[in-house]
């Protein structure tokens, strides 16, 4: 039952006019951004690791962005066009529903993948940097996308309307990204200096650096990836928890 | 096949929409189910289907309590909302087959249960045009489709001849017809075409703000109205609206 719903889900979400777009999206990034390591000067100066570092950075944060409008629009956009009623009397259970959904984002996130699996080939190429690369595209990449997902998702559920789902989702998101825009100075100190310890975000680039520049080991690189494991159970778990809030009549 | 006790429903701790209701829906009824806009109707029929939780009161489906067995009284029961949307962009068939998946069905039977369904409601010929083309009449006959994939034992229709034209409102009534005499199915049904409920049910239950008024087979009902109302050939909308505004006249007095 559950393949049928993730089915159902991947044609009207990720293989439908609206998902071809984003992926579209990302494919052009990608192909620019690459274009740009190549013919601009400053940037073809960047050593490979620091070339596949923001690579990944780029292809990370858009599809976190992408996976949470997506997924924002999942429950809400179901409450919204009143079909949730009919998936609710099936003996689909509300957790199966909202399990279904996460595949799906899932499915979009592989094929991101695979669609960036070329670019990181050809960047990280003349280099032993491939099996690291795939490390961390399916591993930690996978966990990120699933967290940030679940997010959106608890927010579809509690919320009536997507817009509003998508509003609050993005804010969270926004609020993890604080310490990318704040001074080495600021991130010593009060809320950015909370943030910059304890967001997934944050953890998850720090490894990033020690595992493809400073090629530190990997008890080193588990123990930096706390915060994103620790935001991956937490983000899971509630969305499975909140799962029995899953109501036609919305939550506001 | 369905039997409530007591069931009230009470939303935000503060407005009572089902007042202690006590139904009766016997095997292979058509029971319409009657009321003003905001009687209950649509709350009731959550409670009867598990969607929402009573405050109080139970609700049994074939002798067994409906919160015991959700999952039981699911794969038994059909149910078309009031206002519910569909997949747009599924073709009118896709969407069946969607759902067939759902209830568990291989693929063969799925297939097959499609087809008959189809048939059932006559849209084998447009299964394969996208439901945003279908018209009002065309969904509302896909949606009871929809309910009779399972082959469930009763089916619940929440007005489901709202805002069809008189050819669709017939057609959606000589399909309830049908499936009641051929393939026996119950049929609980709301609306406020009180000529066209009086025709196809042989039993109807009365509503206001939440409280039964009355249950009975409409021959009765009739039979025991007719004195009261003082007039000739007495029908189902006479007994509505003496009930209901007689209903309305205490409550003013009342106030």
């Amino acid at each position: 039952m559950i393949y049928e719903l993730v089915k159902k889900e991947t044609k009207e979400h990720i293989f439908s006019r609206k998902g071809i777009g984003f992926l579209f999206i990302v494919s052009i990034l990608l192909s620019i951004m690459s274009f740009g390591f190549i013919s601009v000067k400053e940037l073809s100066l960047l050593d490979q690791p620091s070339i596949v570092m923001t690579t990944f950075k780029l292809l990370l944060g858009i599809n976190i962005l992408i996976s949470m409008v997506i997924g924002s629009t999942m429950v809400a956009g179901e409450k919204e066009k009143g079909t949730l009623e009919s998936l609710l009397l099936t003996p689909l259970t509300k957790r199966k529903i909202i399990i279904g959904k996460l595949i799906a984002i899932l499915v979009f996130w592989l094929t991101v993948t695979l669609i960036s699996l070329p670019y990181f080939i050809v960047l990280s190429n003349g280099t032993s940097m491939l099996p690291t690369i795939l490390f961390y595209l399916y591993v930690v990449g996978t966990v990120l996308v699933i967290s940030f997902s679940s997010i959106a998702l608890i927010f579809s559920t509690i919320l009536a309307s997507t817009k509003n789902a998508m509003i609050v989702g993005l804010m969270i998101f926004l609020i993890t990204l604080v310490p990318m825009f704040l001074s080495t100075t600021m991130k010593k100190a009060g809320f950015a200096k909370l943030i910059q310890s304890y967001s997934p975000i944050s953890a998850s680039m720090k490894t990033m650096k020690d595992l493809f520049i400073n090629k530190l080991g990997a008890l080193d690189i588990l123990v930096g990836m706390v915060p994103v494991f620790v935001f991956f159970v937490l983000a899971l778990s509630v969305s499975l928890l909140i799962s029995k809030k899953v109501d036609f009549l919305g939550g506001e | 096949m369905i039997k409530t006790i007591g069931l009230r429903k009470v939303y935000n701790n503060d407005y009572e929409a089902v007042k202690h209701l006590d139904l009766n829906v016997g095997r292979g009824d058509i029971y319409g189910f009657l009321g003003p806009n905001g009687a209950g109707k649509t709350t009731t029929i959550r409670m009867l289907t598990g969607l929402i939780e009573p405050t109080e009161g139970m609700v049994f489906f074939n002798d067994r309590e409906v919160s015991k067995g959700k999952q039981e009284l699911k794969n038994n029961i059909g149910v078309l909302p009031e206002s519910h949307g569909y997949y747009e962009w599924m073709t009118g068939k896709q969407y069946l087959l969607f759902f067939a998946s759902l209830y568990g069905m291989n693929k063969a039977s799925r297939i097959q249960r499609t087809n008959d369904v189809l048939e059932m409601v006559d849209l084998t010929e447009k299964a394969n045009i996208r439901i945003h083309q279908y018209s009002r009449g065309m969904k509302q006959r896909l949606g009871i489709a929809r309910t009779l994939l399972h082959e469930p034992q009763i089916i619940f229709l929440d007005e489901p001849t709202l805002g069809l034209d008189p050819q669709g409102q017939k057609d959606i009534e000589n399909i309830l017809v049908q499936l009641n005499k051929e393939q026996g199915v119950t049929i609980f049904i709301t609306s406020h075409l009180l000529k066209d409920i009086e025709r196809i049910c042989n039993r109807v239950a009365i509503v206001q703000r939440g409280s039964l008024l009355v249950e009975d087979t409409i021959p009765s009902l009739l039979t025991t109205y007719e004195a009261m109302i003082e007039k000739e050939n007495v029908n189902l909308e006479d007994v509505f609206f003496f009930l209901t505004d007689e209903k309305r006249g205490e409550s003013k007095h009342d106030l």
